[in-house]
């Protein structure tokens, strides 16, 4: 089985390595701008690059990120060293020995990422070792790793001095080739003439990141990093299912973290293997697609494809890229996906707590990841609420429809759409879908003269059931 | 078969249990307590209007999955008196409510005894007296929990103070080393604050600040007017308010404030028997007092997971024991 390793890192020949040894074939892609197409899904992935198509079962993406290299301005006579660029060389003689400290600075003009901190003591410590006199300029010093407080303390033994300057502080000029720092701590202005000005840099994806990301319809953060602002595809996965990242974040991984994830990430891959088929699966009634690419946009997980080889282009569903959230399900305009084994289903299955033959009060629709799990944390102390109401699971909120909505208002005086937080929704955005779909509901309901409060929305985590239980006090 | 033991039903036990009895090992968990969950079960949610990312999602209904999975059997009120035998074939000796047990037929352990909260043990540098009105971070934590819909405190606080590096990096305490989450739980839960209480005046005592989340999360805090205030209190007084006693970073003056909560962010300590803990399991102690491997656990079958090892955030627990529990299932995964 084909394991792609995607982009230029140094810890590709440590990753093909254990992916050897673990029996995987490693294919290695180490210069994205080569890919020219990519298509597929987990277990059969193609890629395509101007000589090839290669197939890969699984995907590793390892391309580092890009380092901004800091800048003072005006442009200094000796302008600062990148600490990211400096890391990577010998201590040597860059600095060139005219007795002047040399200065390290980090957080300046913004917060450094974390990582800087351990990059720039070793780099201190390198640099105390050759007799240098080093000034280390910080606004934290970040050591919440292991082994890092044992650092700052050896850093701060060899006789580094640590200043942590006030933000608005920091100020510099240039005079025949000498420059000046100044900053302000607590006590006073303190002003250091070097030769050798050392900051931090700053962390951004950079244009291969972008690039594979926009190929792949990988999910990226606000920061624009592949993966990282949903805990449930922590620590090593994506929005899709077989396309891994390592190490991402930073160009100079942390090597324990490297490691660690690598380790993860190959018996990450070992399991999805191993996973079961699905006995639901996504269908599409050629008949009804209007192949308008509703789906196709929205689904969170890239797991729907148009399929060009019918007689009329119809959109198909990749079934091992899908994670069943109903998404597609419930948003498509005309009504063509179905899940075997659908919403209407579950539906059907009231929770054994309510008894079924009277008719209820409210009828909770709720995420089985989150809303289901307060729910049945606190069933046994409101039990007589649970009497007057039934409760089914969903697996996201985002396959709830307004119609159907409006078809339990039919038997239920009111409903409760229950959903995750913001973030929190394993499919990414299945909670606000479910709002739409509820704020559609209220203004037909508005429309129709009817009261909008019959139906309600909430999002909770599996961690809020007092929340749950005001919300359902206030209900019934 | 034989099966794997499992020392401790916390987080990092439960997880690697589930990982384990989902791969058709049969699991027996030993917990020390009436219940599995440890520290984490007793956590709270820290949305506001939006997740926070506090890693307790990854473990919604775990503790149900697990006391209901067929594959693992839970020992409550039990501890390990010892450990025999080798790789494959370990028995272990076990204390339960008086009786001694003995279970045999063991070809793995997982140690997942967790950590010890440093609050209760005593602390020297800071003098204070015990109040309902100054919490520790567990206590934070429940109420959290316990959070409704509109409030989180019967009588909520006007002010709250959090003491950050509260028994960590603090070498007379004997804690040298940061604790690695308490700037991520403390944070987020006083932006929980602020969400249900907009005008709450909310003051962090720190000396450095953890990335939290992403590189400017300090310069946001600031902007959203949280105080951070660069100095450790020299004192408080109980009370109601809580009297603080600080020197000014600004002006080096002395200053007395009062807050209505004050919150002491403590950090991951090493269990109380951290000693014994060691020797039973045949691992070693690093220099803060957690355990570490001195023998390649592939070679003596005994495995670390969790906070037992050093300060971790949940979803690094998480991930850790998933892949102890994978590693222990070996060829398969």
């Amino acid at each position: 089985m084909n394991v792609a390793v995607i982009g230029k890192s140094r810890i590709n020949p440590f990753l093909t390595d254990q992916l050897k040894a673990k029996g995987f074939e490693a294919v290695l892609f180490e210069d994205i701008d080569s890919i020219k197409g990519f298509e597929g899904q987990k277990g059969k992935f193609l890629i395509k690059t101007n000589e090839e198509k290669i197939e890969a079962g699984y995907i590793i993406l390892t391309q580092q990120a890009e380092w901004v290299s800091p800048k003072l301005s005006p442009k200094l006579a000796c302008s600062p060293y990148s600490l990211l660029d400096i890391s990577q060389k010998e201590t040597g003689d860059f600095i060139k020995d005219h007795g002047r400290p040399v200065v390290i600075v980090l957080d300046y003009p913004a917060e450094s990422a974390a990582v800087m901190t351990s990059i720039a003591l070793e780099k201190g410590l390198a640099l105390a070792a050759k007799k240098k006199r080093v000034f280390f300029l910080a606004r934290f010093l970040r050591t919440a790793g292991e082994k890092l407080e044992k650092l700052y303390r050896e850093a701060r033994n060899s006789g580094i001095t640590f200043i942590k300057y006030k933000k608005l502080s920091f100020d510099y000029n240039d005079h025949n080739g000498i420059c000046t720092v100044k900053v302000w701590d607590d006590y006073g202005m303190i002003s250091i003439d070097t030769g050798a000005l050392i900051m931090g840099d700053s962390i951004v994806p950079g244009s291969k990141i972008d690039k594979i990301a926009e190929l792949m319809r990988l999910r990226r953060d606000d920061t624009g990093f592949i993966g990282g602002d949903n805990t449930w595809i922590y620590p090593t996965s994506t929005n899709i299912k077989g396309i891994y990242v390592i190490n991402n974040i930073c160009g100079i991984p942390l090597r324990d973290d490297a490691l660690s994830q690598i380790a993860y990430t190959i018996s990450a891959i070992k399991k999805e293997m191993k996973e079961p088929a699905s006995h639901r699966y996504v269908e599409v009634d050629a008949s009804k697609c209007a192949f308008c690419y509703t789906c196709w946009r929205i689904c969170p997980h890239a797991a729907m494809t148009p399929d060009f080889d019918k007689e009329e282009p119809v959109m198909k569903n990749l079934n091992k890229a899908c994670n069943l959230c109903g998404i597609c399900v419930s948003l498509c305009p005309a009504g063509a996906i179905t899940i075997t084994g659908n919403l209407d289903e579950k539906l059907e299955q009231v929770d054994s707590l309510s008894k079924t033959s009277d008719s209820k009060t409210l009828k909770i629709l709720c995420c089985e990841k989150s809303a289901k799990i307060a729910l049945d944390k606190i069933k046994d102390i409101y039990s007589r609420s649970f009497e007057q109401m039934d409760v089914s699971a969903v697996s996201c909120g985002g396959e709830v429809k307004a119609a159907k909505i409006i078809s339990l208002l039919k038997q239920y005086e009111k409903v409760l759409v229950a959903v995750c937080v913001d973030d929190a929704c394993k499919h990414f955005d299945g909670n606000k879908r479910a709002y739409k779909q509820v704020v559609r509901v209220c203004e037909l309901l508005k429309a129709a003269g009817l009261d909008e409060n019959r139906v309600q929305y909430i999002k909770v985590s599996h961690a809020m059931p007092r929340v749950m239980a005001d919300t359902i006090s206030e209900i019934l | 078969m034989a099966s794997v033991l499992v020392i401790g039903g916390g987080l990092a036990g439960c997880t690697a249990a589930l990982e384990l009895a989902q791969n058709d090992r049969n699991v027996i968990i030993v917990e020390k307590s009436v219940t599995i969950g440890g520290k984490v079960r007793s956590y709270g949610c820290k949305a506001t209007d939006r997740c926070n990312r506090c890693g307790l999602c990854l473990v919604g209904d775990l503790w149900d999955q697990v006391e209901r999975h067929e594959n693992i059997e839970i020992l409550t009120g039990a501890q390990v008196v010892d450990i025999m035998g080798t790789k494959g074939r370990f028995t272990v000796i076990v204390k339960t409510h008086g009786y001694v047990d003995t279970i045999s037929n063991l070809d793995h352990i997982v140690v997942s005894t967790g950590f010890d909260e440093f609050a209760t043990l005593s602390s020297g540098s800071l003098e204070f007296e015990e109040s309902k009105y100054i919490i520790t971070g567990s206590e934070l934590e429940r109420l959290l929990s316990n959070r409704g819909k509109y409030h989180l405190f019967p009588n909520p606080p006007a002010s709250v103070g959090f003491i950050q590096c509260f028994g960590s990096r603090d070498i007379q305490e004997k804690a040298a080393y940061c604790s690695r989450i308490c700037c991520g739980y403390s944070i987020r839960a006083a932006k929980v604050f602020r969400e249900y209480y907009p005008d709450i005046k909310i003051t962090f005592f720190y000396m450095d600040f953890q990335e939290v989340e992403g590189q400017d999360c300090f310069d946001d805090l600031i902007r959203d007017n949280f105080e951070f205030i660069r100095c450790r209190p020299v004192s408080i007084k109980a009370g109601r308010p809580n009297l603080i006693l600080y020197e000014d970073p600004e002006d080096h003056s002395l200053v007395e404030e009062s807050m209505d909560l004050l919150v002491l962010s403590e950090g991951i300590y090493p269990s109380r028997d951290f000693e014994n803990l060691a020797e039973v399991c045949r691992l070693g102690l690093n220099e803060n007092g957690f355990l570490k491997y001195i023998e390649n656990p592939r070679q003596s079958g005994i495995y670390l997971a969790g906070c037992v090892a050093g300060p971790r955030r949940i979803e690094e627990v998480y991930a850790q024991s998933l892949q102890v529990a994978r590693e222990i299932c070996g060829g398969i995964l």
